[in-house]
């Protein structure tokens, strides 16, 4: 009789331990989403924060960190690749990872279909926005990327202060719009076709239109105070310390806020697995997390 | 019943003072010792602030980690703990944090004043005091140095001319640049006038430059950060150029931010963490 009723007893214990740790954890989903722009199925993943199905959060809506991925990868890598979705469990941030393809998150100066920058603008945040109890408005959006990624995430907060509070690059590749036959720099076999294909020759005005360095040099004076908050990091051993380098010291050069690191580390998922945790780290400090989330609760 | 009353009495007597005994321990602890340096001729004040259960009778074999946390220029051991809150970031660590007196002495042996030998202090005097009445690791990789200004310099100086020493060096907003400097009269006192050998002795760029290859695989971590706003961003981007160019290990951050307290108690938080990180734990 004693051992049944503890056995029993540490069954029920189990079972309550094992449904608890489930709501512990993030919830992660994917949506197969039709771009009308591109011409493609370009699917996205979702990292729900822990809370958001719990009862009692359905009015509570959540700032939305939309997370690029790299050349020759694709929107599942962060979550397969890396421990993005327990990382995540740490902040109440909704996490999405678009597919950009090989297409620098630019609208092709070749290809007429590839859209890859309005796409994101103009159908795939409207469809998050659409579907899940994300916060509408820059306050509520960050964007951020490794390589191709952090290129991209850079470019979205230059060319879309309106849309961004804070724009994040990892190991960004962020010369790429300025790489040519003439000046290849490092990786260039890598980069060399999907860079020809999305920039075109080196005088097609799609280079000069999504050049970072000549964005920040341009970037007419007034406009600086209402950009977003900009972070960069990479390697030291990182073929692409230099441009990264560059690139700060035009932001330093704007007076443009940002935050610049150098450490230890190469161009591979380790050092990826590790700042991703920095910048969710980051973005959640500048979404100012908690305070937004009771402020909108409250309100409702 | 009326017979057992003295002995819950008891009972629950012993159960409050063993909750305040764990309490206590549990806590941050800020001690001070007015240590008298024989070189310097003085007392040297230092204070320490113990890891949140140092003083638990279950810990009294455990050996931790130290972090030498200097200050800045007409600052105190003292400043640290009264201009950011040092004491509640501790609690988060297991790390023994010591904040050693240095004046206005760029941590350097004066070239014009003998008595002032505040960088052989550190080591002689100082870090042998720390490991003799502490539970200190007292080897290498159970030791850290880091600090703010002339503080962030002299860490790194030590760093880079007692590797065998630290395993980890940190500066926030380190005024490197002061040993090219005569518009001051702590750098004069310091390091002589212009053409005294004390500024190349002193200097990390020359320091770096004539390192010798076999050395830099020794040299402890490098962390430095600096705030955007400070008049010493510049050395410290042409120090962070530097380590790249040779190849030393560092990470190197720039962010929002003045030559002030606020930037300091914010980055402080970093500094324990990457120090925490590149420690031997405490065991």
């Amino acid at each position: 009789m004693k051992t049944t009723r503890t056995i029993f007893l540490l069954f029920a214990l189990t079972l309550s331990l094992s449904v608890y740790s489930q709501r512990l954890g993030t919830h992660v989903e994917t949506v197969q989403f039709q771009s009308k722009l591109v011409g493609k199925t370009l699917p996205y993943s979702v990292v729900l924060p822990v809370e958001y199905a719990q009862p009692g959060k359905e009015t509570i809506r959540y700032p939305v960190l939309y997370l690029l991925h790299g050349l020759a990868g694709h929107y599942s890598n962060w979550l397969s690749k890396t421990r993005l979705s327990e990382y995540a469990a740490r902040y109440s941030v909704i996490i999405i990872t678009p597919e950009g393809n090989d297409g620098w998150y630019t609208d092709s100066a070749t290809v007429a279909a590839d859209k890859y920058e309005t796409y994101i603008v103009q159908e795939l945040i409207p469809n998050v926005e659409s579907r899940y109890r994300a916060l509408k408005g820059r306050e509520g959006r960050s964007i951020a990327g490794l390589s191709m990624g952090g290129y991209g995430a850079l470019k979205f907060g230059l060319k879309y202060p309106d849309k961004f509070l804070f724009a994040a690059s990892i190991s960004g590749a962020l010369d790429a719009a300025r790489r040519t036959v003439d000046n290849p720099g490092n990786a260039w076999d890598f980069l060399r076709p999907s860079i020809m294909q999305t920039f075109g020759a080196a005088d097609n005005p799609t280079r000069a239109a999504n050049d970072l360095l000549k964005l920040v040099r341009d970037l007419p004076a007034e406009r600086i105070a209402s950009l977003p908050f900009f972070y960069l990091d990479c390697g030291t051993e990182d073929g692409f310390l230099a441009s990264n380098r560059e690139l700060a010291t035009s932001f330093l050069e704007r007076k443009i806020p940002h935050e610049y690191r150098q450490l230890p580390g190469q161009h591979n998922w380790a050092y990826w697995d590790q700042q991703v945790q920095e910048v969710l780290k980051v973005a959640a400090q500048k979404m100012d997390v908690k305070s937004r989330q009771l402020a909108v609760g409250s309100g409702q | 019943m009326r017979r057992y009353r003295p002995l819950i009495l008891l009972l629950i007597l012993v159960g409050l003072l063993l909750g305040f005994y764990l309490y206590t321990s549990a806590s941050v602890h800020v001690e001070t010792i007015p240590f008298e340096s024989h070189l310097v001729g003085k007392t040297l004040e230092y204070s320490v602030v113990l890891p949140p259960n140092y003083r638990l009778i279950t810990s009294q074999r455990k050996h931790y980690p130290v972090l030498y946390l200097l200050h800045g220029w007409n600052g105190h051991p003292q400043s640290w703990l009264t201009e950011t809150k040092l004491t509640a970031y501790a609690a988060r660590h297991q790390l023994i944090i010591v904040l050693p007196e240095g004046g206005n002495g760029w941590y350097t042996d004066s070239a014009t004043v003998a008595s002032e030998k505040y960088e052989t202090y550190i080591l002689q005097e100082l870090i042998p005091d720390v490991e003799s009445r502490y539970r200190a690791l007292g080897n290498r990789e159970g030791r850290a140095i880091a600090g703010f200004s002339m503080g962030g310099y002299g860490a790194f100086k030590f760093g880079l001319k007692h590797p065998e020493l630290f395993m980890f060096a940190a500066s926030m907003s380190g005024a490197f640049d002061a040993p090219t400097r005569v518009d001051d009269g702590s750098i004069m006192q310091a390091f002589g006038d212009a053409s005294n050998p004390a500024r190349a002795d002193n200097d990390l760029f020359k320091l770096i430059d004539n390192l010798m290859p076999d050395r830099l695989a020794v040299l402890p971590y490098f962390y430095m950060d600096c705030g955007t706003e400070d008049h010493w961003l510049n050395t410290n981007r042409d120090l962070a150029n530097l380590f790249s160019e040779r190849k030393i290990a560092h990470e190197y951050r720039e962010l929002p931010g003045g030559h002030d307290w606020k930037y300091w108690d914010r980055q402080v938080q970093d500094v324990l963490r990457a120090a925490s990180q590149r420690l031997s734990p405490a065991q």
